[in-house]
């Protein structure tokens, strides 16, 4: 049974009059990654600057390791954090930096295990070739290397990284991503990951929580999200391509989707609830959508609108109605703008949100995962 | 593995041991202000309120025993009534006019001058800066003789181009401007300093934006260059509009005030009814008057200033 | 609208080369990417281009004219720069016509060029803001349309997407294909991303260290990369490399032979030939399949599970082979416990040598 490291129950946060947290939960267990996914302005520095210390929060708890540090200095919280531009010292060596918070007074480490200690955080970060040289000769992922160690030399109870990537070149990024995770499975240090990229969080996180505007809309591991996204916004965030999210009426007591051939009867998704004259959202995973270049039986016409070369696969842009759906599909060099193209949808994975307020409209009669269809 | 610093943050914050460098961090900024707020007190706050009391008093500071009367807003009354005390401040408004106008032309250009690098920009700039280390009293007498009708360096330089003497300190008219020159040469370096600021804080994409839109040097200047500089511009302008309006120095030292009153400033005439005849209270009603004015000219440049840093 | 030639171009800070003899000519109406780590060159050629940037030796002609000696202003080029260097102090329409007015445009002639490049980029309907206020999205179009409005000969482009946020870039991505293509300019765009540069470009130009590296559609980027450098830049995930090892009995991963890799007899003694002991080999992630059935086999390895994550809807997993790493890509629902069988095609096999160079 892994213990909570971190457990944070209601969360508030404003700034003068805009509010900037409302009401945040989170849990982390002991040696778990926890992504935190939002795009820029949706809290997550403010919430991890609030779990550091650096923000003293207008309501709700934290506590770390079972004590409530609300309303304790961020110096003697055990908790590290890497931000954004890494804040690295410029005058000091890349040993003094790393050094650095083990000379506190806080911490009173003897000199013989501070040079242990650094060293063997610069081994694990493999910069022990730069440990003499000054901050401003190493390169862009040098010092997100340095940062890190520097964060983990104190062996705190937990890590905190602000979008420490998004800065780097892309293959840069890939590569440290890799270094994070490879780190992470050797120390079993538990971490909190903050990113707007939805494939960085991916490639590190273990377990992800969506947040916009000032909202945590869902937390939970990435397959239990693509089996029953909470909210709109998180169809949005998550997935690359994310969530089409298509505009649909309720008519007759049958959902039909603008655009779209077929009507489905609301009994078939089980909302028979909504009323006539509704406006949802339907959801779908672009990889649960069937696209092929010729008519089928069950298929819908749209109409090509855009192709995006990947490398290895490519990703079109369809049109039908006011809706747009974008998918990754395999090379075809036959693909010319304006051509038709057809599309099938299965209301067996189809996601129903209300309009406009984007919160997911369950299929009654079951509780839990899933969007209780029967096929 | 177990760390050896598990417990001590923690502890030592549980403990209560209040050591110097865990003290509260409030507690700390409070004992650092405090001598401040002490100083600010005593020697802001206490005399400002005594002179708002002074201003309603017929009060005079040379005979303390006698019973001041309260006059109200008789002061203020019998101030701006005064016909004399109006011209003091046209005489006023035309010298801070002149002297601000001379400072930011000659200033502006020159820092257009200094954008390019030529050789011995550097040394030119430190000279250029040199007047504002002069002390103003200095700078009035410097000025004083060199504006001498007769023997005056700056008749002799204009008689070599066919120009008569100009009695410059006798009359009001050319005692305006001959202020107003020696004012602007002690000063001109600080618009020069606050523009090339400006103009070097400039992002460079912005800059070479307009090269590749085929923009020529004197069109970008005015512009871009000058546009994206006024938020600095306008606060220099305030100083410079404030300073100008307390001239004193250079009045007491070119020209006494005289001939008869006609060259003293509103700063000059407060001072004569503080110091030379001792009407406390109508001095202290004075210097209320030029605060308000000086605290109306600021807010409207202040306005402006957050309008305009709300665009850029 | 112009062919750009550029020949030899060199340019030198002190010691550092950044472009180091770099030779190419663009088509008219041709999209070029200049795609690099940070600190290859690229950005330093596009700003000589530009006339930013003087060179040390080389040439550079629009349409057969050398513009090598030319200001900025005299060479009709447009430019769109990283940040979005837009005039904060003016509206969109007032930064659209700077150009025009800079060059003394008669006014009338200026509104009708305005209201044209206005429809191209769709942004009527904004035209009197200010650019402050302006969405990152709206900025981009609004320069956009200043760099095109004078018609330039080539349209340059300085990673203008790095600045905008992950969400909207594909968007834009999309857009700007589409107004490149309707303008017919011949553009010039300079980035780190690759994905970037392989969406865009008819042809991309991959450089290191100031050279480049290859150049060509990003479809041969792809199948058909250079060298090992380019290999790796270009797709991801990251191509995999693994060493192997050449010995009496064929090829085989270094670390452990009885892992034998097919190849042709001819490639192997050619390898033997240039005195090649140890081959890189290459492979895509998402090449690598899962062959639980297969028996054992040259191509055909047991492998130890070390990790899997899902990304997407795709199982990213890795392998360990013989004490190398292999990442597949999987789909989510693939049969993979902790020993598993690993089939690489031979097929989408790359060789290189230990120099980088391509050699299989």
């Amino acid at each position: 049974m892994s213990k909570a490291v971190l457990d944070v129950r209601g969360l508030k946060k404003g700034f003068g009059a805009k509010f900037a947290l409302d009401r945040i939960d989170i849990s982390v267990v002991e040696g778990e990654v926890l992504g935190l996914l939002g795009p820029t302005g949706a809290g997550k520095t403010t919430t991890l600057r609030c779990i550091s210390g650096l923000h003293k929060p207008d309501a709700g708890t934290i506590r770390l390791a079972g004590s409530d540090v609300t309303h304790v200095s961020p110096m003697v919280r055990d908790i590290a954090v890497v931000f954004e531009g890494f804040n690295l010292l410029p005058t000091l060596s890349v040993y003094e930096n790393i050094a650095f918070p083990l000379r506190s007074p806080l911490y009173r480490v003897p000199e013989a295990e501070l040079r242990e200690r650094v060293t063997r955080a610069a081994e694990d970060l493999r910069i022990s070739h730069l440990l003499d040289r000054s901050t401003d000769q190493i390169s862009g992922g040098e010092r997100q290397r340095v940062a890190v160690a520097r964060a983990l030399v104190r062996r705190p109870k937990l890590f905190l990284l602000d979008e420490p990537l998004s800065s780097l070149d892309l293959k840069l990024r890939e590569a440290l991503e890799n270094e994070l995770r490879d780190m992470h499975r050797r120390r079993g240090q538990t971490l909190i990951y903050a990113s707007h990229d939805f494939l960085s969080t991916a490639a590190v996180a273990s377990r992800i929580a969506v947040i916009d505007k000032g909202r945590l809309l869902q937390t939970g591991k990435l397959a239990e999200i693509y089996a029953d996204p909470a909210h709109r916004r998180v169809g949005e965030l998550v997935g690359s391509p994310s969530m089409a999210l298509l505009e649909a009426k309720i008519r007759d007591r049958t959902l039909s989707i603008d655009g779209y051939s077929k009507a489905w009867p609301l009994s078939a998704l089980r909302l028979e609830s909504l009323a006539n004259g509704t406006d949802v959202t339907v959801g779908f995973w672009p990889e649960d959508i069937d696209l092929v270049m010729t008519e089928a039986p069950d298929f819908s016409p749209t109409t090509l609108w855009a192709t995006d070369f990947r490398g290895r696969d490519q990703a079109v842009e369809v049109h039908f109605g006011a809706n747009r759906v974008r998918k990754v599909i395999s090379i075809r060099t036959d693909l010319a703008r304006g051509q038709s193209c057809f599309v099938r949808l299965d209301p067996a994975k189809a996601f129903v949100f209300a309009s406009p307020n984007g919160d997911r409209l369950r299929p009654e009669g079951r509780r839990g995962p899933g969007n209780g269809v029967a096929s | 593995m177990t760390m050896s610093m598990d417990e001590p943050p923690m502890a030592a914050a549980r403990s209560g041991r209040k050591s110097f460098r865990t003290l509260p961090d409030a507690w700390l900024c409070g004992l650092f202000i405090a001598p401040t707020v002490l100083i600010l007190a005593l020697m802001v706050f206490y005399p400002f309120l005594s002179l708002i009391r002074y201003s309603s008093l017929n009060f005079s500071m040379m005979r303390p025993n006698v019973m001041p009367v309260n006059v109200g807003w008789g002061n203020y009354v019998d101030l701006l009534t005064d016909k004399d005390i109006w011209q003091r401040f046209v005489f006023t408004g035309k010298f801070v006019l002149a002297t601000v106008s001379i400072q930011f032309v000659l200033g502006i250009a020159a820092a257009y001058g200094f954008q390019r690098d030529f050789k011995g920009r550097d040394f030119l700039f430190t000279v250029a800066l040199m007047p504002m280390m002069f002390c103003p009293i200095v700078v009035g007498f410097l000025w004083r003789y060199m504006f001498n009708s007769d023997w005056g360096i700056v008749n002799w330089l204009i008689s070599l181009v066919g120009v008569a003497k100009v009695d410059w300190l006798g009359k009001s008219e050319n005692a305006l401007w001959a202020v107003a020159i020696a004012d602007a040469w002690t000063w001109t370096p600080f618009v020069i300093l606050l523009a090339t600021a400006a103009f070097r804080g400039i992002p460079r994409d912005i800059r070479e934006s307009a090269q590749i839109d085929g923009a020529s040097p004197a069109f970008t200047f005015f512009r871009v260059t000058l546009p994206m500089s006024l938020p600095i511009i306008t606060i220099a302008l305030l100083l410079r509009l404030i300073d100008a309006f307390k001239q004193f120095d250079l009045f007491l030292a070119m020209t006494a005030g005289g001939p008869a009153s006609e060259t003293e400033t509103a700063a000059y005439s407060l001072s004569k009814i503080a110091f030379g005849y001792f009407h406390t209270g109508e001095a202290s009603a004075f210097a209320i008057i030029l605060l308000v004015v000086i605290i109306g000219l600021s807010m409207v440049f202040v306005r402006y200033l957050t309008r305009l840093s709300n665009r850029i | 609208m112009a062919t750009v030639d550029l020949e030899n171009l060199t340019v030198r800070f002190g010691e550092v080369t950044a472009v180091n003899g770099f030779t190419m000519t663009l088509h008219q109406g041709e999209f070029i990417v200049l795609l690099g780590p940070s600190g290859c060159g690229k950005t330093t050629t596009l700003r000589c281009i530009a006339g930013l940037q003087q060179s040390t030796s080389g040439e550079i002609r629009f349409d057969g004219k050398p513009v090598t000696r030319l200001t900025p202003a005299e060479r009709n080029i447009g430019m769109v720069f990283q940040f979005v260097s837009l005039y904060p102090h003016l509206t969109a329409r007032q930064n659209i016509a700077f150009p025009l007015r800079a060059r003394g445009v008669p006014r009338p002639e200026i509104a009708a060029k305005i209201d044209s490049v206005a429809k191209v980029f769709m942004i009527g309907d904004i035209l009197d803001q200010y650019v402050v206020g302006l969405p990152p999205g709206a900025r981009q179009k609004v320069s956009l349309a200043r760099a095109v409005v004078r018609e330039p000969d080539v349209l340059l482009l300085d990673e203008p997407l790095s600045g905008v946020e992950e969400q909207y870039r594909e968007e834009m991505r999309w857009e700007l294909r589409q107004f490149q293509k309707e303008l017919g300019i011949t553009t010039v765009h300079v980035t780190h991303d690759q994905r970037e540069a392989m969406s865009l470009a008819d042809r991309v130009v991959l450089m290191r260290d100031g050279k480049i590296v290859q150049s060509g559609p990003p479809a041969t980027l792809f199948d058909n990369p250079a060298d090992r450098f380019a290999a790796s830049f270009i797709g991801s995930p990251s191509m995999n490399f693994l060493t192997l090892k050449i010995a009496a009995g064929g090829l085989g991963v270094a670390s452990d032979q009885s892992l034998g890799v097919s190849a042709p007899q001819e490639a192997i003694d050619r390898f033997r030939a240039q005195g090649l002991n140890e081959v890189i080999l290459g492979i895509r992630p998402h090449l690598v399949e899962l062959a639980n059935e297969a028996p054992i086999g040259q191509n055909v390895w047991p492998a130890q599970l070390v990790d899997a994550v899902l990304v997407g809807r795709n199982l990213q997993a890795e392998f360990a082979v013989g004490g190398q790493t292999i990442k597949a890509e999987l789909p989510s629902d693939a049969a993979i416990g902790p020993t598993s069988v690993l089939r690489l095609p031979p097929e989408h096999c790359f060789f290189f040598g230990p120099d980088g160079s391509r050699v299989g």
